[in-house]
Parts: C-alpha cells; sequence; structure tokens
C-alpha cells in the first residue's frame, strides 16, 4: 500500500525530484528525434540486437497461470468428498472387523467412530487412536 | 534397514472371543509404555504366555511385535530400541498397506528422534511411494493422504 501511494507521487509528474526515475531523465543523453527509447534508437540505428531486445518486450505476456475464478474453491469440495467417501469405506471395513463392539474415545462413542472423526480430519484412516491415558486404540479395517 | 513387502495372513476377527481377549491385553498392557518401557516389554511377554495356544501364534506374535514398534516409536524411544523393534516387526509379513503405516511411523520418529535414522526410513517411504499405482483406488488415496500428513 505505501509503495502504491509512493509511485503515484512519482509519477504525478511533479514533487517528485531525486527519485530514480526523475535522476535518469535528467542526466544522460536520452533518446534521439523520432525515436522513443534508447534502446528504440539503436534499433533504427541498425542494431539487431536492439531490436530483438526491443521485441522481446513488447512480445505479450503469457496468459495468468491462475485458475479460473472458483475453481479452487471446487477443488477442495471435490477433495473433502473425496475423503469423506474413503473415510466411510474404511468405517465400514471397521464394522465389518466388529469394531462396533470396541471402547471410543470418549463414552459413548465406538471405535469406528472414533477413527472416523480422526480420518475425516486429517484425511486417512489411522492405525490407531490414542486414549486419554495414552492407550493405542486400534482402529479395525487394516 | 531392507523392507520386505509380503502377502499378509490375516488375522482372526474381533469378533473372535479368544482373539477379542487377547487384543484387550495387550491394549491394558500399553498403558505402560509411557511411563515404563521395561515393564511394558516384560508385560507384552506375560501377554504372550497367558495367551499362547489360545490365539493363533503367527497372528499373536505379529501383532505384539507390532505393538513394540509402534509404541516405540510413538513414545519417542531411543534408536536402539526403536531399531530392534523395527526389525523384529518386519521380520513378519504385513503387506503394502501395514507396510506404509510402519515406514510413516519410521520416518515420523526418525524425524523427531534420530536424523541418522532418516535415510532408512526415506527409503522405506520411498518403496511405499513406488508401489502406490499399483493399489486401489481406496487404498492409494488413504496411503497418499497417510504421507502427506508427515511432517518434521
Amino acid at each position: 500500500m505505501r509503495w502504491a501511494v509512493v509511485l503515484m507521487l512519482c509519477f504525478g509528474a511533479v514533487g517528485c525530484a531525486g527519485s530514480p526515475r526523475h535522476f535518469r531523465q535528467s542526466v544522460g543523453p536520452g533518446p534521439g528525434p523520432g525515436c522513443v527509447g534508447t534502446v528504440d534508437c539503436a534499433c533504427k540505428n541498425g542494431s539487431a540486437a536492439a531490436c530483438e531486445q526491443l521485441e522481446t518486450v513488447s512480445r505479450p505476456r503469457p496468459p495468468n497461470p491462475l485458475p479460473p475464478p472458483g475453481a479452487t474453491e471446487e477443488a477442495r469440495k471435490k477433495e473433502s468428498e473425496r475423503v469423506r467417501e474413503t473415510c466411510i469405506d474404511d468405517y465400514v471395513r471397521c464394522v465389518d472387523a466388529g469394531g462396533e463392539h470396541l471402547e471410543g474415545r470418549v463414552n459413548g462413542e465406538s471405535r469406528c467412530d472414533s477413527c472416523r472423526a480422526y480420518c475425516m480430519a486429517h484425511g486417512f484412516w489411522p492405525l490407531a487412536i490414542y486414549s486419554w491415558n495414552g492407550k493405542p486404540l486400534e482402529c479395525p479395517g487394516k | 534397514m531392507p523392507g520386505k513387502i509380503r502377502n499378509a495372513f490375516e488375522d482372526p476377527p474381533y469378533k473372535d472371543p479368544s482373539w477379542h481377549a487377547f487384543i484387550m491385553d495387550v491394549q491394558e498392557t500399553t498403558g505402560l509404555a509411557p511411563r515404563d518401557w521395561p515393564r511394558f516389554r516384560a508385560g507384552l511377554k506375560r501377554v504372550e504366555r497367558r495367551h499362547t495356544s489360545r490365539v493363533p501364534s503367527n497372528s499373536m506374535k505379529r501383532y505384539l511385535a507390532e505393538t513394540a514398534f509402534f509404541c516405540a516409536a510413538h513414545w519417542k524411544q531411543t534408536p536402539r530400541v526403536v531399531r530392534g523393534a523395527l526389525r523384529d516387526y518386519l521380520k513378519h509379513p504385513l503387506g503394502k498397506r501395514m507396510y506404509a503405516y510402519t515406514a510413516a511411523e519410521y520416518w515420523q520418529w526418525a524425524a523427531k528422534v534420530s536424523p541418522e535414522d532418516l535415510p532408512a526410513a526415506e527409503a522405506m517411504v520411498a518403496e511405499v511411494r513406488a508401489y502406490l499405482p499399483s493399489l486401489d483406488d481406496h487404498e492409494r488415496w488413504n496411503t497418499q493422504g497417510l504421507l502427506a500428513s508427515l511432517k518434521r
């Protein structure tokens, strides 16, 4: 923001004495008649290197690589849907293996519920979750 | 440490009363791991004696080795302890899924506790990455999520 203010002041023609831009324009030969810049002049005077440089400068930039608006949000939604589906698949495996009858991390929660909560938060089915007293509670379904 | 990914045999289901009792017994013992490592290891040996001939021997030994390794890594045991536990565990057939968990846990431990183990841990993780394409969609996503969770 501070830089934007400084630039606006400088490009406002006056009141910017001492800025690098002002200094460069005041000292040295500057562009000759019929050209818009030093490189332009050199090109018009027959320098192939200058012409090449001029072409490079004026060549249009490649399109902005940023995804179109909304695409990131869509990718995020797709990813969370993928995680949800994967965790549900593992949850089913867990129930099939009998994990519903094992204690979970907190009272009233089954082991499969606790493991699924971890999966939803971290993006993968854990091997085990840890109880409050540090005991690894295995997540069935491996 | 060379990893051996072999087809794993199935453990008995949790519904099997003997296997369930064994798992519960191991789980009780793991409470000792963060407090008293030698007592924890002795406890696992006692559990083994108590359940021998009640549950399949190969499943029991693998499960005990697995518990010892994951507890050692999780509770940031010394390199000697963790390497020994990993060596014992890798003698058992693990299958790709368990191998991925093991590689991830070893890597996490190495990153936090023993940087000199990082090359070996990286090698295991690289093996996991190499077999990712051979996994079905579900396993691949899960394993990618597991690997993505690895942080120093």
